[in-house]
């Protein structure tokens, strides 16, 4: 019962709402709309609690137990508890001055920060990549350089035909190989999601039997 | 005809026959190859796959880091519940079978709210399986932060501080994708991802050791459990693959002469 029941809510609900997709009978779509798309926003605020709690859960018990960086534990659960008061009790809530000010004078600069380090990494691993080990490596070195050069202003300066060279790689090889690619995505999304719908792939409901 | 039809179909948007009928199609040919390898699964030979070197490497990746008596991190992506990640879940149960055999940790960092509860229960069964529900750590399920660099920067100081042997990427990433995998190849890991957004594949296959392309992230669970079902619905949606390529190449020959017949029925409602 502790898996079927949830199987069956499950195929139900994927019924309803691959059928709301498609067709217009109004009792399905009702119920879709509705029922559904809202129990969906309830059940992420149970998880977003859920959440919360296994993130303070872990940093109380590193501060209580003294483990290791439990300095950083206490930092994390004293920002998390101040964000959250200025977020709930402050006038205007999240677009109160001072909730704002650290969001977006710190959080946000935080974020951008971490998005940056894309630029380092894009070199580092580009350096491994390059290395011309065998054939394959090679004809990727020749491409990628067509490529560098052809997206810039230097390169139609050296000659004229690199960024046509480069506009027909970009359009002609690699746009058929992203499409072939994305076929192949959508059909085994699709195929994964049957297998949920109907039960045979179940090690979301923990474990497989 | 067209009529009669666009009063029961959606006719508002993209969602015309034509991809209705590609849609159900498949799911016809899901069920029926669900029910064939179900009623023949002792007389028909099971359908071979092919080898997918990225998922032979789970094992070694974890006996790796069993010898070095290191963790393993695995992350299910950044999306919240799809089909990507219900894939990657797929393998984690797999991968939290093969630590817990071994007692060997893994640390599972969590993007959403709503993947944590499935991500624990996922791991908890795979201890009780292997019969140590005594060394099951839910504090190794970690709900980082909601904000995607938030979360990849958790994720950095977790792969830094912790020494990870081997690190896994399943799922649906974004533009995380080649820190986390740069930020594991600097902490030595050996490194697995399967991931289905094209664009950050080639980032992937750069930093990574073992790169599933995009589709074989799908047939993961089938491939690792050896499951007869699953593996016939792999066979049913190669099947159908073939018929979409005969409907390309018919169009483009049809596109060629100057007929757009293909595309009109392919948009017919």
């Amino acid at each position: 019962m502790k898996r079927t029941l949830p199987l069956v809510l499950g195929f139900g609900a994927g019924l309803v709402m691959l059928l709301d997709s498609f067709f217009n009978i109004p009792f399905v779509n009702n119920l879709a709309q509705r029922y559904f798309m809202r129990s969906i926003t309830v059940s992420v605020a149970w998880a977003v609690g859920i959440g919360s709690l296994n993130l303070l859960r872990i940093h109380f018990r590193n501060i209580s137990q003294r483990r290791t960086n439990w300095m950083f534990s206490a930092w994390l659960v004293f920002v998390f508890g101040f964000m959250a008061f200025s977020g709930f009790f402050l006038v205007g809530h999240n677009q109160n001055p001072f909730y704002t000010f650290f969001y977006s004078s710190l959080q946000q600069n935080l974020s951008s920060t971490v998005y940056a380090l894309n630029a380092y990494y894009m070199v580092s691993a580009c350096y491994r990549s390059f290395r011309v080990r065998s054939m394959e490596a090679g004809a990727l070195l020749v491409v990628a350089i067509i490529v560098m050069i052809g997206s810039v202003p230097l390169g139609a300066y050296i000659w004229g035909g690199f960024p046509l060279l480069q506009d027909w790689i970009s359009k002609m090889v690699n746009d058929a190989a992203v499409r072939a690619m994305s076929i192949g995505v959508t059909l085994g999304s699709l195929s994964q999601s049957m297998r949920n719908l109907v039960g045979v792939e179940r090690s979301y409901l923990g474990g497989e039997e | 005809m067209s009529a009669m039809l666009s009063g029961w179909l959606k006719t508002d948007s993209a969602s015309r026959l034509g991809l209705a009928t590609i849609i159900f199609f498949i799911s016809y040919a899901v069920v029926v190859s669900i029910q064939y390898y179900r009623a023949t699964a002792t007389t028909l030979p099971m359908p071979k796959l092919r080898r997918v070197a990225g998922l032979d490497a789970i094992d070694e990746a974890i006996g790796r880091a069993t010898e070095m008596g290191r963790p393993v991190t695995f992350n299910t992506g950044a999306s919240a519940i799809s089909a990507a990640t219900l894939a990657a879940i797929a393998v984690m149960g797999y991968v939290a079978h093969q630590t817990a055999k071994f007692d060997t940790r893994l640390i599972v960092p969590m993007r959403f709210h709503e993947v944590v509860p499935i991500a624990l229960s996922t791991i908890q069964m795979a201890h009780i399986e292997v019969g140590k529900p005594e060394t099951f750590r839910p504090d190794d399920v970690r709900y980082l932060s909601s904000d995607q660099f938030g979360f990849t920067s958790g994720c950095i100081g977790i792969i830094q501080r912790e020494r990870v042997a081997a690190q896994m990427l399943f799922g649906n990433f974004v533009s995380e994708a080649l820190i986390l995998a740069e930020e594991g190849s600097i902490a030595g890991a050996m490194q697995i991802a399967g991931q289905v957004n094209v664009a950050q594949t080639p980032f992937l296959i750069a930093a990574c050791d073992y790169t599933l392309l995009q589709e074989e992230l799908y047939v993961a669970s089938a491939y690792l459990s050896k499951n007869r079902i699953r593996i016939g619905m792999i066979a049913a949606q190669d099947a159908f693959k073939l018929i979409l390529v005969g409907i390309i190449m018919v169009g483009i020959i049809a596109s060629a002469f100057g007929s757009s017949i293909v595309s009109d029925l392919l948009t017919l409602y």
